[in-house]
């Protein structure tokens, strides 16, 4: 475990080290999750993001100030409820799909799309004259990336570089916790009752991983529902549940098929309430206190912070 | 005119007087080897691999009089919990909707009318949207709001086209794709402002599977689906008269109104049971009468039977296909029965044409 922190934190200086020369230069320049290189003259002083994870990116920043657009469905950021209530106070500028006039009227010098979901609204928001950063969700280094980015771009990387700082710390002191486990739980993790799951390619996959826990089907891609017979061959030892799709703990107890898995025999059905899931499900900077909450609460152990 | 080749296509596809065509008895008594095959199937084959002597030592064990055999619990739950409710369900959704498809071509006269025709399957994911966006959570609200949805879709229809107590065809098509229209849009609206979880909740009904089968839901399928088609069936020599064209129909004694009334409300009731329980399943209901037609030919006493066990046993051979064929994923069942549906109707298509029993 020593040469994983330290494997970790040596990256972690690499990487403040690239950025940190970079900025020397009063012109800013970072490469983005699509590969495309991002310029910006002036720090901007307005700015819109456009998913949930960013906009807790940007007001965990410190860039309240700044921040005039976010997204619609705010109400996923209700894991932190005191910068839920700062972006409740801004203009909406779409869901999943934006309002590139909203965008427009906003007059932003920086927006903050994502990477994997629109990527096809890169070329429109730069036709409205601002500079689009394109933000990574594939995994927990991408994210720290973007935080550092986005820090970099607009003038708080000192307090991107605390956050991600406090980030590898946390998950150094998560990886040793879960390496201290006797066995990791096999686990059934599903969002709804048609026993849709995930594999270990999602942002939740990862986090589950993190948690300490084994994903019994890790091996698919991406969210896709599985046959019921299939979870009673798996057999797993603890089913995650999220509360958000109106699953409850009673439809799975009593659930005719899974009532022969060792989870529900055993009662090692945890429900999720839909904070505690967003925080697996946003890659933002509270991936990491999401998974250490999970494994708090499925261990019954403390992560030595 | 529009009916006029409508017709015509359809009589290309069903002659009616062709001479060599398969007796009905031979054709019926494979329906059943292949019913009860595809129970053995449907039992025997699933993600965990119970051997078939197992499976029916099983069945068999809930037999009165028979001794408890001993076989692990979770077979059991497996083969009398999962596969058999959901064989059984299979069997009469697929027949509903094959059935309701014969009478939806019979009664328009067109060989492209589907039970969804009337505009059932939108409405019941409209009514199926409603219901997640406000909220409602519990096991049988999607359901119940996907018949609500579909009992109106076709109501609205019934009472835009209805006067004084007639209608053509025409028109209740015509209202149908409109109405269906508004409420795919009305649908896509309620996915649009719904929140993400929403979304996919009401995405996984409309794609429509077998996956929710269960005694319960079987229990009350079952009257409904029988007790309509039984009624339909008794009313096949009138649909018969009326594929001769109305006036043909009146001539024999028929009355067209009220036979297009009544069959069209069965043919859409049990479209709609089907569709709230399984959502909308694609191809069974299209290409399943049309392989009977052209089997059997356009005699509606042979046909409706042929094509209720022809979907039931089409739609239960499909789904363990669909449970299986990408293990541990569940493919949506509506894929299989187009990917195996249109190939073999074209198949049948252009042996038709090629055998030039047609002109």
């Amino acid at each position: 475990m020593k040469k994983l922190s330290s494997t970790l934190l040596i990256g972690l200086i690499l990487v403040l080290f690239t950025v940190g020369l970079v900025s020397a230069q009063a012109e800013r320049t970072v490469t983005d999750s699509l590969g495309r290189e991002v310029t910006i003259e002036e720090v901007p002083e307005r700015v819109v993001t456009t998913i949930v994870s960013t906009t807790e990116i940007a007001l965990d920043l410190g860039l309240d100030e700044r921040l005039v657009g976010v997204p619609d469905l705010i109400q996923y950021l209700s894991y932190v409820p005191e910068l839920q209530e700062k972006a409740e106070k801004k203009e909406k500028v779409g869901g999943f799909k934006l309002s590139i006039e909203k965008i427009a009227s906003l007059n932003p010098g920086l927006v903050i799309l994502d990477a994997s979901a629109q990527k096809d609204m890169v070329s429109k928001i730069k036709d409205i004259g601002a500079t689009v950063y394109a933000a990574g969700s594939r995994d927990i280094e991408s994210v720290r990336e973007t935080i550092l980015e986005i820090g970099y771009l607009t003038g708080k990387l000192d307090r991107a570089q605390k956050i991600v700082g406090e980030m590898v710390y946390k998950e150094t002191q998560l990886r040793d916790a879960v390496a201290k486990l006797d066995e990791k739980k096999s686990t059934f993790y599903t969002i709804s009752k048609r026993m849709y799951t995930v594999g270990d390619n999602t942002f939740v996959g990862t986090a589950l991983q993190l948690a300490g826990l084994n994903n019994v089907f890790g091996e698919i891609s991406g969210f896709k529902p599985v046959n019921t017979e299939e979870i009673i061959k798996k057999n797993p030892e603890l089913i995650i549940a999220t509360e958000d799709m109106g699953l409850t703990a009673e439809d799975l107890r009593e659930d005719k098929g899974l009532k022969e898995v060792k989870a529900v025999q055993n009662g090692n059905v945890v429900l999720l309430p839909t904070g505690e899931d967003s925080m697996l499900n946003q890659p933002g900077t509270k991936i990491i206190d999401g998974a250490i909450n999970l494994f708090e609460k499925i261990y019954d152990t403390e992560v030595n912070l | 005119m529009w009916v006029a080749g409508e017709v015509q296509l359809l009589y290309l596809i069903c002659p009616l007087r062709v001479m060599n065509r398969a007796k009905p008895k031979v054709t019926f008594a494979t329906l059943f080897v292949l019913l009860a095959f595809a129970f053995l199937v449907g039992v025997a084959i699933g993600p965990v691999s119970i051997p078939l002597g197992k499976s029916l030592l099983i069945l068999t064990d809930k037999l009165p009089l028979l001794e408890f055999s001993g076989l692990p619990s979770n077979f059991q739950t497996i083969i009398f919990d999962l596969r058999l409710p959901r064989i059984l369900t299979g069997l009469l959704v697929g027949s509903s909707l094959a059935v309701s498809g014969t009478v939806m071509q019979g009664i328009f006269r067109n060989p492209l009318a589907t039970p969804y025709i009337l505009g059932v399957a939108s409405g019941g994911s409209a009514g199926a949207a409603t219901v997640v966006v406000l909220g409602f959570t519990s096991n049988f609200a999607l359901p119940i709001g996907a018949l609500i949805g579909a009992l109106s879709a076709v109501t609205i229809v019934y009472r835009i086209s209805w006067s004084r107590g007639s209608t053509s065809s025409y028109t209740l098509i015509l209202a149908g794709v409109a109405l269906s229209s508004l409420f795919s849009a009305l649908t896509t609206a309620l996915i649009f402002i719904a929140g993400p979880y929403q979304q996919h909740r009401v995405l996984f009904w409309m794609m429509g599977g077998l996956w929710r089968s269960s005694w319960t839901l079987f229990k009350i399928l079952l009257p409904i689906a029988t007790v309509g088609a039984g009624i339909i069936f008794a009313w096949s020599r009138d649909l018969n008269a009326l594929a001769l064209g109305e006036s043909a129909a009146e001539h024999l004694g028929v009355k067209p109104a009220l036979v297009k009334k009544t069959l069209l409300g069965l043919a859409t009731a049990i479209t709609a049971v089907s569709v709230a329980a399984a959502g909308s399943i694609g191809f069974v209901g299209l290409v399943i009468p049309h392989i009977m037609r052209m089997i059997l030919g356009p005699d509606h006493r042979i046909l409706l039977p042929a094509a209720a066990l022809g979907g039931g046993v089409f739609l239960i051979y499909t789904d363990v296909l669909a449970k299986t064929i990408m293990q541990p994923v569940e493919m949506p069942v509506g894929v299989i029965t187009a990917f195996f549906g249109a190939p073999f109707f074209l198949y049948l298509l252009r042996k038709k044409i090629v055998g030039g029993r047609m002109r």
